[in-house]
């Protein structure tokens, strides 16, 4: 239960959930939709699936997530985006990562 | 600890605990005496099932074994109840009725925990046939909707009358079973719509 409390407290990890609400999403699609690298995406995605909050299977060469949340962890999902669980975090995170992506556009 | 050590860990309390019960059962009414082997033997079949399952490590995921072992120990957790509730009626134990209403919250729980586990268990699997993100919604309303029902068909054998309960819990599973059917007819004859989370 520690994994899922753990899990579901970061803005991002919720955010992903909430994609995946849609129908199941491939890495690609899913890093597409945050300013974070591939890696960090990829570190949050492993976190999600060590909670056991996502199923990921490999299609060709990409990996398709899929939601797999019970009622109890949906209701939990809720409650921490209501009450803004890990936003206070989010901010200077957010700041560094948009950085690092920065630094790394000058770079190239 | 390998996972089929953990596996039998986790089992072998829950296994103690239905064969004792059986055992107590069977020395205060040896009249029936099958109904106490069958239960203890169904709990020892799940565990040789599970034991047996557990070992073929290479046909199986980690989730897939968890979810194995979750499924027998909740299995344990049911034959005890039933022995229990059993032993309490041998020995007189708030007669009749709380044994009745006992039965109702039991099975409303057990509605519940079914409703809570339904979009984590047959999402996935079904999601590989079926349209996903049609499959998924509909499968977190059927879960939502059988969690609710069971919450509410425990407390009304909790806090009703053995009559009223009777009725309202009935009613409260037949309005989810209902609820269930329109929303997957309603998912089967809007083919071109996008599934919204419910």
């Amino acid at each position: 239960m520690n994994k899922v409390f753990k899990a579901l407290a970061d803005p991002t990890r919720r955010r992903v959930l909430e994609l995946l609400r849609q129908g199941p999403m491939a890495a690609g699609e899913l890093a597409d939709q945050f300013e974070f690298s591939k890696p960090t995406m990829s570190a949050h995605c492993a976190v999600l699936k060590e909670a056991n909050l996502v199923e990921a299977h490999k299609d060709g060469k990409q990996v398709i997530y899929q939601l797999k949340l019970s009622v109890l962890e949906d209701a939990l999902l809720g409650f921490a985006k209501i009450f803004g669980v890990g936003e206070t975090a989010r901010a200077p995170r957010a700041r560094t990562s948009k950085q690092g992506t920065s630094k790394q556009g000058t770079r190239s | 600890m390998t996972f089929s050590q953990s596996t039998h860990a986790q089992i072998a309390p829950i296994a103690f605990i239905v064969a004792a019960l059986g055992a107590v059962d069977w020395v205060l009414a040896p009249e029936r005496a099958l109904t106490w082997i069958i239960g203890m033997g169904t709990m020892a079949a799940i565990w040789l099932v599970v034991g047996f399952v557990a070992r073929s490590r290479a046909t199986q995921t980690d989730s897939e074994r968890r979810l194995l072992t979750a499924a027998a120990v909740f299995g344990g957790v049911m034959l005890a109840l039933s022995l229990g509730v059993k032993l309490a009626a041998i020995l007189g134990v708030g007669g009749d009725a709380l044994i009745v209403r006992w039965k109702g919250v039991f099975a409303g729980l057990l509605l519940a925990a079914m409703g809570n586990a339904m979009p984590k268990v047959l999402g996935p699997l079904a999601a590989k046939r079926c349209s996903p993100a049609r499959t998924l919604s509909v499968q977190r309303f059927a879960g939502w909707t059988f969690m609710i029902a069971g919450l509410v068909y425990a407390a009304v054998w909790i806090f009703a009358t053995v009559p009223q309960a009777d009725d309202l819990s009935m009613l409260a599973c037949a309005s989810a079973v209902i609820l269930v059917i329109a929303r997957c007819a309603w998912a089967f004859v809007s083919p071109g719509r996008n599934a919204s989370p419910t």
